[in-house]
Parts: structure tokens; C-alpha cells; sequence
């Protein structure tokens, strides 16, 4: 990022942010289902100018054979960033950020993994982040509950995350990298969409109980909206792959 | 929900039914009453037995049921147990899994010890008869299971099916298998 | 902490859950009573400041030292600061010699970002010479007796470290060197942010979580408080998941639990 001198308005006069978003407003999201050909089930998202690649392998076999579970699947994932993905070389060794990160969302992810159909086996996630601009975790997240659904691997819902914040005293939804930086406050959140259960929740700034709750509000209200492009996503990929194997099924049953 | 019909396309997380109205089938989880789809795929209902599923679009890896006949390559060998590294079940691949097999199944007469059926590096088809604690046991009882493809113990050769012995063609060895039905025609 | 680090059978997390119904802790507790704590500063002579939090069985304890070094290139005016965890192996038999593991790293970044984002510091008057020479505070953190909740005890027993830290007054000369004074001064600390920890089980939640509740737990969360209230740092933990209500209620639990903490301990 470019350290400009002085004190940048992160929100103009006409109540727009830097990149010329509304306070509620998400950058552009893509996602590709299934782009990857070794791995079980894959996802590419583009969010705003975050590129992040996410492959599934498994159930399989655990290595090393010690840390199987015997009552359900161990669910392992880890979150990296390339080094090209920030303005700076980063070394390529993960960071203690990339172990927490790796950490919550293996968290975040695991309640929804219908874990106990796999017992002795391993589910294992890698979250390669190729550029990075900001809400990396939050696009990863999204983009991994897609590539388990497109594994197969049995899951509850589609977990979605979104992050909001504040600057110059405005809480917005989905910060980019310079608003994190020099905004006041970055609040990650992700929700299971069917029940609006809280799967992970981190925050650090500074929040007066009121901008607490506001933000937590736009977050999951922007969080529904991801949904949605989740859900299209993968309906790009498997109804367009249906049609081209076989026509549509002829024996509908309708419901009496 | 309204125009709920067979064949249309859900994702997991999705509303299929209630549990009062449908049974709970492949692809679905119940949460408080409520079917939902745990996979993507396309609905299927079935009025008949009324029974509510997702049939799925994505294929898992598959885990080995017991009945499966799987093939694998013999990794370890004890004197009444061997390892066998699964890398086929019922002909479709999949990463690695291990299973074990006991002398006791190895064949319908006595075999007394491992060394007599099997050497490490064999090619094995085998049948899953449990999957208790989810080891996976295995089973070479009946002509058509045993080791498919064998290796001599002493060169590395593949072993040869003639004159009612396995041969090895380039050191001359004998060596003794449980070795399926039709050996000699090689790998199917 | 990750279940890796239970040594608690099946039966305690059994019997825990079941009091748990009838709104009583296995040990006595209420569901909102915080453990005994105790705080002891400048036990450690040779460190710049140091404070020891005892927290039911659980022992914390942080040791600040302080050192010149060279800002970080996004923020040249700013000091460093550095927070570090070691759970060292005679804490409990779960913990492993090496270089730090995912708990402990998670551990030392969420009390970093307490004490960083409550500012805490101010980091400012820690610099020497803009983009050369600005001071670092290491602030290493020990487990040494583990019973559960690191998380509180760690955040306390930092803030009462750097509160008890002392330097060398100095004046910077034109060079950039420093001249040290006799007379000491303390840390530049502005706020004192105070962790509490909320541990759900079975839709109940408990505030100070014991090792026990700790592993029993679905969720758990940490909320960092500043002054006036303000919520400045949060980490949900665990598998397991919160409704918005839930939240909302540990947020307020958490301001009224950090207030009493930092009127009991921190105060002046």
C-alpha cells in the first residue's frame, strides 16, 4: 500500500469510500466451483481484488495414522498466502497470523462438516491466498464451504462470511485492506445462513456497544447477500453439467 | 417449497420437507422436524415409500462397504496377519485406505501361516467382510479372490502360473500364494 | 484451547454438562462468578516489569522487557510491541516443548490485539528516532500451572506487567543516542483492557471457564474491554456456534465482569 502523507479521508463529502462503495455496499464477488482436477472438490473466488484458490481432499486416509479419530473425520485446513500476494514479499513459512487464521476457520467450518459419517479419515482444506486485498479469511471461508459441497462431503449449510468495520467513525460492510489499516475498527463475522448461528467472531478496534450491534447486523445482512451468490455459483456448475450429460428427467413425480 | 418436485436442484442447506410428512433419505439431515439437503444434487421424491432424498450430483471418495470387493497391495505381513494398502473398490480408485486380513480368511482350507499365502508387494483382490471399528477385514475365501499379481520374493520378476506352479522365469523359483482363479490370464 | 489438551474423562464433562441444568459449576461456582484472582507485581527483578495472576489454579505469568530496535516500515513513529506465549511443558502434561503451536499463537495474538487496539501503549511516545530507532516492548507470557481460561489470566497478568514495568528516564542527543537519566519512569500506558471469556455449553453459557468447562465447552469467546466500555478485541473459539442474542449477552456480561476486574486490580 502506498504510504501517502497526510491524512487520507477514507469517505468523501458525498458519503462514498475510497473505491466509491456505499457504506453498505460489497465489492464485486466471482466464484468458480470445481477448477481444480486432483483435488476432491475446489473453489476459486474473486472478491474485489482478493484472488484465493481452495482445494478439498478427502475423507481419506489420515497421516500420520496417530491423529485418526475414531468416532468421526479429522477436519484439518490451512489457510496460506502466496508470496506475491501483498504489496511486500512475504516468506513463504507461515506467519502466527497464518496458524491462527488456519486455526478459526478450520473452527468456523468444522460445526457445519457432517464429521461422524467419516470416522479414521481425514478431511483436509487449503486455502492458498494469491492476492490478497483485505477480508482474505471471510473469502476463504465462503469459498471453502463451496469446494465441500463440491467434494460431496456431506454439510449442513453453506457457511458464508463477511466483515464490517468502522471508519472515520462510519460503520461499513466489507472493508478493503486500506480501510482495515487505517480504519477504527474490523469485525470478521461468518453465519450458518439457514439458522443465523454465529460461527466465528472476531474483532479487533474499538466498538461502543451500539456500533457493536449495528455492525454485527450489516455483517450478517451481507452475509445473506453472499449466500446467494454461493448458491448461483454452484448451480452454474452442476445444472450446466447436468444438462450436457442427459436431458431433463422425464418422471417428475408432482407432489398430489 | 410451492413447486417442491422431483428433480429439482438443491444445495445443501435447502428445505426438503418435514419429517411428518416424508422419511428422511440419502443426501438429507434432520434439524428440529425439518429435512434438509446436506448435498448438492436434485431432488428426488418418493411417494411410494415416502421418502424424501437428494441425489447427489458430486461423488465422494468412496469408503469400503462390507460385500465391496476391493484390490490392494500387501504392505506388511505377520505371521497370522497381513496389511493390505486398498486402492481400488469395486473398480473404482480412490486414495489409499488400509485393511487388515486374519489367517483365518485367507482360505476355505488351513493355511497355517501368512508366509504361506502372501509376500509384501503382492497384488490382492479381496473382499471387505467388516468394517468393525472401521478397520476394514478382509477376506480371500473363494476361487476368485487372492493375489492377482505376484511378485518372487527373490528377483522381483513377476511370478508365472504353469505346470500348477508360480514360476518365476528368470531365477526359477517356486513360490507358493492363495492365488485366484484364473491367475495365469493376468490383471483385469 | 483445542481439545488436544483435555485430559479431562468423559465422565467430569458428563457430570459437568448435567449441573449444568440445574444452573450449578462443578466447583461451586455461579454461572457468572469469576475464580479466586490474585495479582502480584515485580516478582522478577531482572525483568523490566513483571506480574504473576493466579486465577483459581490457573498461574500466569508475564515478564516485559524492554530493547531498542528499528520501527516496522508502515508505521516508522510507532514502538514495537510484541507479545509472546510459551506454554512451557510443566504446565500441564498436554503441553509439548518446541516452537509455539496453533494454541499458543492464537493465545499471544489475541492478547496482543487487547492491549494493541484498546491502545493501550501508547506507542508514539515510544519512538526514538522516526523510521530508525523506537523502543520494543517484549511482553513474554509463561503458563505455568494450567486450569483453564489462559486467555483472562494472560491479559491481565500482562497489562499488571507492563504497568509494573519501569525504565531508565533518558534524554535522545542529536545523534540519536540515548543518555540515561537515574530516575525511572513508566511505560507510556494510557488504559488498562481487561479479557473475559464466556464458555458455551449446552446453551449455557459460563463466564472464567475452568479446564474442565474449558474442553466440555461448544464455544467460547473472548471479549476485550477498553476504557468507557468499548469493545476492542473479540475472539469466538472452539467448534460450536453462537445465536446474535448470545453474543449481545456476553457483551454485556463481559463490560460489567471487566469493570469490576479492572476497578479490583488496575486501578491508579
Amino acid at each position: 500500500m502506498p504510504n501517502k502523507k497526510g491524512v487520507e479521508k477514507l469517505i468523501n463529502k458525498k458519503g462514498r469510500r475510497i473505491d466509491g462503495r456505499k457504506f453498505d455496499e460489497l465489492r464485486p464477488i466471482k466464484i468458480d466451483v470445481g477448477v481444480l482436477n486432483k483435488a476432491n472438490g475446489s473453489a476459486y473466488i474473486e472478491w474485489g481484488k482478493n484472488k484465493i484458490l481452495v482445494g478439498v481432499y478427502g475423507p481419506r486416509e489420515v497421516h500420520p495414522r496417530h491423529l485418526s479419530k475414531y468416532d468421526k473425520a479429522l477436519f484439518r485446513s490451512r489457510y496460506h498466502m502466496a508470496p506475491f500476494s501483498v504489496a511486500e514479499r512475504k516468506s513463504p513459512a507461515p506467519s502466527r497470523r497464518e496458524h491462527e487464521l488456519s486455526k478459526v476457520i478450520r473452527e468456523c467450518l468444522e460445526p457445519t462438516i457432517f464429521t461422524e459419517l467419516f470416522p479414521r479419515t481425514s478431511i483436509d482444506v487449503f486455502i492458498e491466498v494469491l492476492q490478497a486485498e483485505g477480508g482474505t479469511r471471510c473469502a476463504g471461508i465462503t469459498a471453502t464451504s463451496v469446494a465441500l459441497a463440491d467434494a460431496g462431503i456431506p454439510i449442513k449449510d453453506l457457511v458464508v462470511a463477511c466483515a464490517s468495520g468502522k471508519i472515520d467513525g462510519k460503520i461499513v460492510l466489507d472493508l478493503s485492506d486500506i480501510e482495515d489499516q487505517k480504519g477504527e475498527a474490523d469485525m470478521p463475522v461468518a453465519i450458518i445462513p439457514r439458522t443465523g448461528e454465529i460461527t466465528l467472531l472476531q474483532m479487533d478496534g474499538i466498538f461502543t456497544q451500539d456500533e457493536f450491534e449495528k455492525a454485527l447486523q450489516i455483517s450478517i445482512e451481507g452475509c445473506k447477500k453472499i449466500n446467494a451468490i454461493q448458491r448461483e455459483a454452484i448451480k452454474n456448475k452442476y445444472l450446466v453439467e447436468k444438462a450436457s450429460i442427459e436431458p431433463e428427467p422425464e418422471e417428475t413425480v408432482n407432489e398430489a | 417449497m410451492k413447486n417442491r418436485q422431483s428433480g429439482i436442484f438443491v444445495t445443501p442447506g435447502d428445505k426438503l420437507g418435514v419429517i411428518e410428512e416424508f422419511l428422511p433419505g440419502l443426501g438429507t439431515y434432520v434439524d428440529d422436524g425439518n429435512i434438509y439437503s446436506s448435498t448438492i444434487g436434485h431432488l428426488l421424491i418418493d411417494l411410494f415409500k415416502k421418502k424424501i432424498s437428494d441425489n447427489p450430483s458430486t461423488s465422494i471418495t468412496p469408503i469400503p462397504k462390507v460385500g465391496d470387493i476391493v484390490v490392494g497391495q500387501v504392505v506388511n505381513i505377520q505371521d497370522k496377519n497381513i496389511v493390505i494398502k486398498i486402492s481400488q473398490i469395486n473398480t473404482e480408485s480412490r486414495s489409499v485406505l488400509t485393511g487388515i486380513m486374519h489367517v483365518s480368511d485367507v482360505s476355505t482350507s488351513y493355511v497355517k501361516t501368512m508366509f504361506n499365502a502372501f509376500k509384501v508387494g503382492d497384488f490382492v483382490r479381496a473382499k471387505v467382510i467388516s468394517s468393525t471399528n472401521k478397520e476394514f477385514h478382509l477376506s480371500t475365501k473363494g476361487s476368485n479372490l487372492g493375489v492377482i499379481q505376484a511378485f518372487c520374493s527373490n528377483c522381483g520378476h513377476l511370478l508365472v502360473f504353469q505346470k500348477h506352479r508360480l514360476r518365476c522365469l528368470n531365477c526359477k523359483k517356486i513360490e507358493r500364494r492363495k492365488i485366484v482363479l484364473g491367475y495365469e490370464k493376468g490383471l483385469d | 484451547m483445542s481439545e488436544n489438551l483435555g485430559m479431562v474423562s468423559k465422565i467430569t464433562q458428563k457430570r459437568i454438562s448435567e449441573l449444568l441444568k440445574q444452573d450449578k459449576r462443578i466447583d461451586g461456582r455461579g454461572l457468572n462468578d469469576y475464580r479466586e484472582l490474585k495479582v502480584e507485581a515485580g516478582l522478577i527483578e531482572r525483568a523490566a516489569g513483571s506480574a504473576l495472576v493466579t486465577l483459581g489454579k490457573t498461574k500466569v505469568m508475564v515478564g516485559v522487557k524492554i530493547e531498542t530496535g528499528t520501527p516496522y516500515p508502515d508505521t516508522p513513529d510507532n514502538g514495537v510491541l510484541t507479545v509472546n506465549v510459551e506454554l512451557v511443558p510443566l504446565a500441564s502434561p498436554k503441553f509439548e516443548p518446541g516452537p509455539p503451536k496453533e494454541d499458543a499463537i492464537e493465545l499471544a495474538r489475541v492478547v496482543d490485539r487487547g492491549i494493541r487496539e484498546s491502545q493501550a501503549l501508547d506507542l508514539k511516545k515510544l519512538c526514538i528516532v522516526s523510521g530508525k530507532k523506537v523502543f520494543i516492548i517484549f511482553v513474554d507470557i509463561y503458563a505455568l500451572d494450567f486450569d483453564g481460561n489462559l486467555f483472562d489470566a494472560s491479559t491481565l497478568a500482562s497489562i499488571a506487567a507492563l504497568k509494573n514495568a519501569k525504565m531508565k528516564d533518558y534524554v535522545i542527543k542529536k545523534d540519536g543516542e540515548l543518555e540515561y537519566k537515574a530516575n525511572d519512569i513508566s511505560l507510556p500506558l494510557q488504559n488498562y483492557p481487561v479479557a473475559i471469556s464466556t464458555a458455551k455449553i449446552d446453551d449455557k453459557l459460563v463466564v472464567d471457564p475452568s479446564l474442565g468447562e474449558e474442553i466440555a465447552a461448544d464455544a467460547a469467546i473472548t471479549v476485550a474491554i477498553g476504557k468507557k466500555g468499548n469493545i476492542c478485541a473479540i475472539q469466538k473459539r472452539k467448534v460450536g456456534t453462537f445465536s446474535v442474542d448470545e453474543i449481545i449477552q456476553i457483551i454485556n456480561l463481559s463490560k460489567q465482569k471487566a469493570k469490576e476486574i479492572g476497578a479490583m486490580f488496575l486501578k491508579g
